[in-house]
């Protein structure tokens, strides 16, 4: 038997009879082949020996030209394996596959090898071939996975996820992870704002200072960013790359090297993020030295999609509790309109009750169902007859016992109606107090619930800042002198100091409300208390900090 | 590079592992159920062990307790099984110092997995249920 050739790699040898033949594969294709392809395809063939990865072959590679038969009348000069005593046969590869060498010994001159080289050829030929197909449908298979497994992880948190914001958010740092991208850039449908989601996957948010960033992207960062002008870079094509989604709404791939910034260059690829009925964000995906192929598009494409359906089908359901909320404020304000007094008190006080809730920095959730609660809060008084509810002067006993009914008939009103199952015990308490003072049940501080205790103080606030028919209007100063007065023992102590944090800040943050309802009274002066403890205590940005629930809330500052 | 044993009945998943891993420079040996995997083991002492749950013969935690039992592993092993039987598979297979993945797998998260798992030591099997690591959308 001859002495192996090989160092590393397998030999098969067609026993004694034949022992001086040998088939090798070779070329930088041959590594691709899986040594158990290469016996199926040479089953049948048990006389063919396949001889995988023989480094003395390598040597060869490329002398000569593809698809070329090497014979003995055209020798191929091989001092290593003439030294041997072989004559080396070759069929050169075509289309980048392997390259098929069968060793004859010198010592068996009359043997044609010829026909057995072309089959050999052509076996190992299709053998290489489905390797290849097999490989490109394996990537296929991984690619789906990938994707499978982006719209699962979506799904899964999306039941979490009712803040159109946060879907976005989410959607954005996964794109940064599938693509392993050096930037992930979204611009919002009115091209003013962007975000940006680093490597590191950090967001950072800026905006846009022209109207038309057609002009040059110039940004500003985030204000109360503590002063900090961070400048978020920005890919050059930009302005043409909008323009083109614009018109073919698909995701597209822009030019080999794009300079995308000064350090250095990188290729891009960009879609379109349906948010409004008309118009589209615009999502970027940078990435340096890995160009993006057709199959990123794809899943680029499939994850927008699916992103544009979660955030129109959030829209459609807050365009639905909008139109719910409108209607029932519509009907509220009617019954408002029965007491000449009170006047939009409702709708003020919802109001109230849901910022002082985003102080707190409680879930969103839970702003919505305080302004539900304040909303709804004196529904009870539509019984009430306006004899007792108008009366000018002081009331009787009795009369004051009609009208310390109404929680619970508001109470009563409402539980009927399924979805304001979470505010109801929010409107039957708001008149409890944390000494036990209070009706329809006497609670004393923390068996009352949250939602109830803020209802009250704004409640509290919001009358005696509105003309009675029993007195005229305290302005502010004096009204929130009677809640600091009231702290500890009609209301709770710690609301009051959180509303009066909301309010400091409510001509900065809700401006319009500000001036319709609350500018003739005049504000008041002093320090502020420390703004939501819980979100102090979590040292994070602020749009990023996590919502509070109600328990957590009492836990956290309790 | 590790060497990695996938034990996966369904050939072409098996097929697909192995490819990915080989492309993350990893040398595969796959089989196509329990009881090879556990020949292969104790002859060939891979590094890692990438296992489904359901195979004929002899089934994955089986050979996990097995090969466990045995000191085979020198890191934590690895689980597949379909999303439906994920909770069911987490407790037992956490028992055995291994972390479970759901099937389809997502391809980076399972390379990520493997890396972990080969930067890990050896598992403490018996007592301790770790808890798998949930699928990250903040980078640390």
């Amino acid at each position: 038997m001859a002495e192996s050739m090989t160092t590393s790699g397998v030999v098969h040898r067609r026993g004694p009879a034949a022992a001086d033949w040998s088939v090798g594969i070779f070329g930088p294709s041959a590594v691709q082949l899986p040594e158990q392809c290469l016996r199926s395809c040479l089953r049948g063939n048990p006389e063919m020996a396949a001889m995988l990865g023989c480094p003395l072959l390598k040597g060869l590679v490329r002398r000569t030209r593809p698809g070329a038969l090497i014979s003995e009348a055209e020798p191929l000069h091989v001092p290593e394996l003439c030294e041997k005593g072989f004559v080396p046969w070759l069929r050169s590869a075509v289309n980048g596959g392997p390259d098929v060498l069968v060793l004859r010994p010198g010592a068996c001159p009359n043997v044609n090898v010829a026909p057995a080289l072309e089959l050999v050829s052509q076996l190992v030929g299709d053998a290489w071939r489905y390797e290849q197909e097999n490989n490109g449908l394996a990537d296929e298979v991984l690619r789906n996975y990938e994707q499978i497994n982006l719209i699962f992880d979506v799904s899964a948190q999306i039941a979490i996820l009712n803040d159109a914001s946060e879907v976005r958010r989410m959607l954005l740092m996964k794109l940064r992870y599938l693509f392993d991208a050096d930037s992930v850039f979204y611009f919002s449908p009115d091209l003013r704002m962007v975000q940006e989601v680093s490597h590191e996957g950090g967001i950072r948010r800026g905006w846009v200072k022209e109207s038309d960033p057609r002009e040059g992207p110039s940004f500003n960062a985030e204000p109360g960013g503590q002063g900090e002008q961070a400048e978020i870079m920005l890919p050059r094509e930009l302005p043409q790359v909008i323009e083109r989604l614009r018109q073919a709404r698909r995701v597209l791939v822009s030019s080999d090297d794009v300079a995308y910034d000064d350090a250095g260059h990188g290729t891009s690829m960009w879609g379109p993020l349906s948010e409004t009925d008309s118009g589209f964000a615009t999502v970027g995906i940078v990435r340096r030295n890995k160009p993006f192929i057709a199959g990123d598009m794809l899943v680029l494409d499939s994850a927008l999609t699916f992103g544009s359906h979660i955030l129109s089908n959030l829209r459609l359901v807050e365009q639905l509790k909008r139109t719910s909320f409108e209607a029932v404020r519509a009907l509220v304000n009617a019954i408002d309109q029965k007491d000449t007094y009170t006047s939009g008190h409702s709708e003020r006080v919802g109001f109230l009750a849901r910022i002082t809730g985003e102080y707190m920095g409680l879930a969103p959730q839970l702003q919505q169902e305080l302004e539900w609660a304040g909303l709804l809060h004196d529904v009870g008084k539509i019984g009430i007859p306006e004899r007792v509810l108008n009366k000018p002067g002081s009331l009787t006993a009795e009369e004051f016992g009609i009208i310390k009914g109404h929680p619970r008939r508001s109470f009563e009103v409402l539980r009927p109606v399924a979805s304001l199952e979470p505010v109801l015990r929010a409107v039957l308490h708001h008149h409890e107090c944390p000494d036990g003072s209070g009706y329809p049940e006497g609670l004393r501080g923390d068996e009352i619930p949250l939602a109830a205790r803020i209802i009250h103080v704004v409640d509290v606030f919001d009358a005696l800042t509105s003309t009675r028919s029993y007195r005229r209007a305290y302005n502010v100063e004096r009204a929130m002198n009677i809640l600091k007065q009231d702290a500890g023992t009609k209301l709770d102590a710690r609301i009051v100091d959180q509303f009066i944090g909301a309010w400091q800040l409510l001509p900065k943050t809700h401006p319009q409300q500000y001036a319709d309802w609350f500018a003739s009274i005049s504000d008041i002066g002093g320090e502020a208390p420390a703004p939501n403890p819980v979100k102090q205590r979590e040292q994070q940005p602020a749009q990023l900090a996590a919502p509070v629930s109600a328990e957590q809330y009492e836990e956290q500052t309790g | 590079m590790a060497r990695i044993m996938v034990a996966e009945d369904d050939r072409h998943i098996a097929r697909v592992i192995a490819l990915w891993l080989q492309r993350a420079g990893h040398v595969v040996i796959t089989v196509f159920d329990g009881r090879s995997a556990l020949e292969m083991m104790r002859q060939d002492r891979p590094d890692l062990l990438l296992t489904d749950v359901n195979m004929p013969g002899m089934d994955g935690l089986d050979l996990l307790e097995t090969v466990q039992s045995e000191g085979l592993l020198t890191h934590p092993a690895i689980v597949l099984t379909s999303r439906c039987d994920q909770m069911d598979i987490e407790a037992r297979a956490g028992r055995l110092g291994a972390v479970v993945h759901p099937k389809p797998f997502s391809p980076l998260h399972l390379k990520e997995a493997v890396e972990a798992a080969l930067g890990a030591g050896a598992p403490v099997g018996g007592v301790e249920f770790q808890t798998p690591p949930k699928q990250q959308l903040t980078p640390a």
